[in-house]
Parts: C-alpha cells; structure tokens; sequence
C-alpha cells in the first residue's frame, strides 16, 4: 500500500503546492515534513501561483480585513472561501498595502490607537507580526511607506515624504 | 495502414498491447521506443493493475488529442470532465501508485490530474487531524511544537 509519505521530496512538493491557500495552514500543520515546505523560502518561491485558480481578495470591511476567495465563473459558495485575518477589531487602519513580491501585506494603522506600530499579515496563512519600528513610528499622510526586500532577503518597510 | 503496436509488460509480467501513439505521451516510451523499435518493454515497477489504468489514461487522451478538425473548446471541456470522473474512481493507495507511475513514465498531464487529486483531498478535510487521519500521517510534532505553531498561527488580539 502505497502512502503520501512513500512519496519522493519532489512529489509531495507538486500536490503541497497545489493546496489552495485557504487550506495551507491546515497543511503546515499536519507533520514536520509539510511544515518543512512550507516554511522553505525556495518552495513557496518555486510553486507560487499554482494554487492560482483560487482568485483571492482582500477585502476592508467593518475595519476588519478579510481575504475572500472569489469564483467568476459559478456561484460563491457561502463562507467556505473565507478567511478572517482579523478576529476582532484592531483598529482603524490607515494604510494597506500588498507586497508585490509575495502577496504579504503592510497595514499601518491611525495615530492615537493602543497598538499603533505597523502590522505584516502574510494572508496565505493567516499569520501575523507586528513590527517594532527601531523609533516610535508618526503615522501622518504627509509619508507615504512601501515594502521590499533589502539585498540580504530580509523585508524591509521604507518610509518617504 | 494497420497502426504500429508496442508491447508494455508489467511487473506480474503481463503484456499489454498498445499503439505506439497511445504509449508515445509517456515520454519515457517514448524514448525508449526509439533506442529499442520492435522490443517488448518491461515495466518491472509497476503493477498490471496501475499499468492498465496509465493506458486507459492514455487512450483518452491520444483520441482527443488527434480529433482533428473539430477540437473546440467543447471537447477540451469533456476530456477535463473525463479527467476528473477518472481520478474519482480510484481509492486513494491506487491514486498513489498512479501518480508514482505518470511521474516515473513522465506522463505530465497526468501527473498533473493525480496530484491535483490529491491537493483536492487535503483541501476537503477540515483541519490537520482528518488531513492525518486521511492520508495515514503520523503526527510528529512535540507538544512545544504543536504550541509554537499554534502561536504562530494566532490572529492578533
């Protein structure tokens, strides 16, 4: 009897790599193997987009943010493609932005919260930082902030006038 | 024109017949067909059973593919509808062992069709308990692990 773990590294990278997103986080789960790929900077870099035809959005709503899965051809079915990145409230948020790079996304929130430093939501799997800034961060509109990579792979978040 | 036919024999040592289009999508046939014209081919790792259901595969899909003229989008349409009952079909040890063969045949489409099977599968359970229960997994996580990524995995707040 054959079983998933007889598998060779390669094949279960192609099926891991074919999991839609919104069950990722079930997968990383599963044993130390599949969180091994899934952490593996070259995996997610060497498969992303295979799992395409889930068309993901992310969705501001309620001061909440969702990402929701879409379908354009057939009906949505209710709830299943919903992912609440947010459980409750955390604020008003300021600034959303995507990373073009891997799809992780930079939330700065308004002046004056409780937790006002800037939040990395990496949506595939529902995981979240908050960033420490090195100075106490002043959200104002007069900045605008991107993200990126440094030439050492690490993210980085710029902020300019 | 009679079409020329190969012989596959499998691991029982069973010899199957086929048109050499038909055995020609695995590229490793096809290869092998060139090096070695008019020899039976044994395939000692595979079953009669996994072999039969590669060429049932192949079949298919050499008669699509050489339908000629009227290859609309219609019956592009059929043969992924085909693809998806065929994969149904097949409990899950044998969908593994057919994805072990269209991977060592290099069969890609059909690599393509188990795999996603599978990812399929993994997406149809709820959580990793049923993922595990499914597809016969040991959990191998310590109990600090199991905590970390549950932290990891937290939402804010």
């Amino acid at each position: 009897m054959t079983r998933i773990s007889d598998l060779s590294q390669d094949l279960i990278e192609e099926i891991l790599s074919r999991v839609p997103l919104t069950s990722q986080r079930a997968a990383t789960s599963t044993c130390k193997q599949w969180n091994g790929f899934y952490k593996d900077e070259s995996f997610t870099k060497k498969h992303r987009g295979k799992a395409a035809h889930d068309t993901m959005e992310i969705m501001v709503y309620d001061s909440r943010v969702r990402l929701v899965r879409v379908h354009l051809q057939g009906v949505l079915k209710r709830k299943q493609g919903l992912v609440e990145l947010s459980k409750k409230l955390i604020g008003q948020l300021n600034h959303i932005m995507v990373s073009d790079d891997d799809g992780l996304l930079l939330s700065l929130p308004k002046n004056g919260m409780v937790k006002s430093d800037p939040v990395v939501w990496n949506p595939y799997l529902g995981q979240v930082r908050w960033i420490k800034p090195r100075k106490q961060l002043t959200i104002s509109g007069r900045y605008r902030y991107c993200m990126g990579y440094s030439n050492k792979n690490n993210h980085k978040i710029l902020r300019f006038l | 024109m009679s079409k020329k036919m190969i012989v596959l024999k499998s691991s029982e040592g069973v010899s199957f017949v086929v048109e050499e289009a038909v055995a020609r999508q695995s590229k490793i046939i096809s290869f092998l067909v060139e090096e070695f014209p008019d020899r039976e081919l044994p395939l000692t790792n595979m079953t009669s059973e996994i072999l039969r259901k590669t060429i049932e595969y192949c079949k298919k899909h050499v008669v699509e593919d050489d339908g000629g003229g009227d290859s609309s989008s219609s019956s592009s349409g059929d043969l992924k509808e085909w693809d998806v009952k065929f994969v149904a079909e097949i409990d899950q040890p044998r969908l593994m062992d057919l994805l072990m063969a269209a991977n060592y045949l290099d069969i890609p489409s059909l690599l393509d069709v188990t795999c996603q099977k599978v990812a399929d599968t993994i997406a149809a359970c709820n959580d990793e308990k049923e993922i595990r229960a499914t597809f016969n997994i040991e959990n191998d996580f310590t109990e600090e692990e199991v905590e970390a990524i549950r932290m990891e995995n937290q939402y804010p707040i």
